[in-house]
């Protein structure tokens, strides 16, 4: 071989394809890898929820009682104002609950409920995972007859019947402790964004759980005053009420009244 | 959520900017490397090296180069280290910093006027240990050899 080849297969080699380094773009490695993350953060998110929903539709009654008072801190708030402008609401509410308590036998064993008054200028009652059920200001303000608001005391415990207030906290806790995988330390955001997902006003049920506790509610309104008519009464103020715009009912806690009212004639 | 936006405008704007410099160092590189391709730098010779010609001068050359990955680079090899595999994102800054130092060898050989270089040792060290989190991993590599030139 003479020098002149063997100089331009030298050049060819410097030129030619890098054998050391690897064809692929970092952009095309980075989006992979970004989507492979994203999609094992899914499944393990689905997982752990499945296993926690298992568990927790099937825990005897003794269980969720002990995590209920874990789960509550010591509060006294019996001669606070609100509560005290709302005594008769509320003593109203006691009693509807202890005869919802009577009909069902499985609220028998686990009858953490509490009621209490929330100041608050929403038209909103919600559950917390430790079994007290919140009515705001607002809706007492209303001024509803007493089959709507049994209706209302109903809805909620029917989310307690079915356990919904444990699973809303147990999806809680997984989104945070995948937040925290995700990024190691606790930045100031993360707080942030964990502090949002566990604020107790916003625990969300999914639409199938809140049809279910509408069904659980007629059923007892059934059970105590023979007919249903309270619940189509309270959904027709609801009607009335919300003239927000439509975007409300997006981060409203609750499905639209018209898809409530549908279900409860139809049921 | 301000976080992960920022992150994607960092590394999106340092993407472009180190795919650039990568093109144009590849490019000096290879225009080099076929500059002083008729200096050859061979890897033997340590103790049993013999020539018929006359030896004039002999002296020691040595280029050295320190390349940094850039932040893009690393969250992908930092990403590709979660699962294993090959790093391909810092095989190019390794490649760039060992042919940059072999090209500054030759190019203090050819100042001298040497003929050929003999005994090369290519070593490579990290400038730092990044046990740090949030620091980018530095490449230093080291050509050295005996540069011989002829009567």
């Amino acid at each position: 071989m003479n020098s002149e080849e063997y100089l331009q297969r030298q050049i060819n080699l410097i030129e030619g394809d890098n054998i050391n380094v690897t064809k692929t773009s970092d952009l095309a490695q980075f989006f992979i890898l970004i989507s492979g993350i994203i999609l094992i953060i899914i499944s393990l998110y689905f997982f752990s929820d499945f296993f926690v929903h298992v568990f927790i539709k099937t825990m005897p009654n003794k269980t969720q009682v002990k995590l209920e008072n874990i789960l509550t801190a010591p509060v006294n708030k019996s001669d606070s104002p609100v509560l005290k402008k709302y005594s008769k609401e509320i003593e109203f509410l006691n009693e509807t609950k202890d005869k919802i308590i009577q009909n069902d036998i499985s609220l028998r064993n686990r009858n953490n409920i509490r009621i209490f008054v929330a100041k608050n200028s929403d038209i909103n009652a919600f559950i917390l995972p430790n079994g007290t059920i919140y009515f705001t200001s607002a809706l007492l303000d209303e001024k509803l007859s007493d089959e709507e608001l049994a209706f209302v005391l109903a809805h909620e415990m029917g989310h307690y019947a079915k356990r919904d207030h444990l699973l809303a906290l147990s999806r809680s806790i997984i989104v945070q402790s995948i937040l925290a995988l995700l990024f190691f330390d606790g930045d100031a955001t993360i707080n942030l964004l964990v502090n949002g997902t566990s604020n107790l006003s916003s625990l969300h049920y999914s639409k199938k759980s809140e049809f279910e506790a509408d069904r659980y509610a007629a059923d007892t309104l059934v059970l105590l005053y023979g007919t249903k008519a309270g619940a189509v009464e309270f959904m027709q103020r609801l009607k009335n009420m919300k003239n927000e715009p439509p975007y409300f009912y997006y981060f409203s806690t609750h499905p639209t009244w018209q898809e409530r009212l549908q279900l409860l004639n139809t049921y | 959520m301000i976080d992960i936006i920022l992150l994607i405008i960092i590394l999106s704007v340092i993407y472009m900017i180190g795919s650039i410099i990568e093109k144009n160092h590849f490019k000096k590189l290879k225009k080099k490397e076929v500059e002083y391709i008729k200096l050859p730098a061979v890897g033997f010779g340590c103790k049993n090296w013999s020539s018929n010609k006359q030896i004039k001068d002999v002296g020691i050359v040595c280029g050295e180069a320190a390349i940094g990955c850039d932040y893009f680079k690393m969250f992908v090899s930092n990403l590709k280290s979660f699962f294993g595999g090959r790093l391909t994102s810092v095989e190019s800054v390794l490649d760039r910093a060992r042919r940059e130092a072999i090209v500054r060898m030759k190019e203090k050989a050819k100042k001298i006027g040497a003929n050929v270089i003999i005994n090369v040792k290519i070593e490579s060290t990290m400038l730092n240990e990044c046990e740090q989190k949030n620091m980018l991993p530095q490449c230093l590599v080291i050509a050295y050899g005996t540069a011989i030139k002829y009567e």
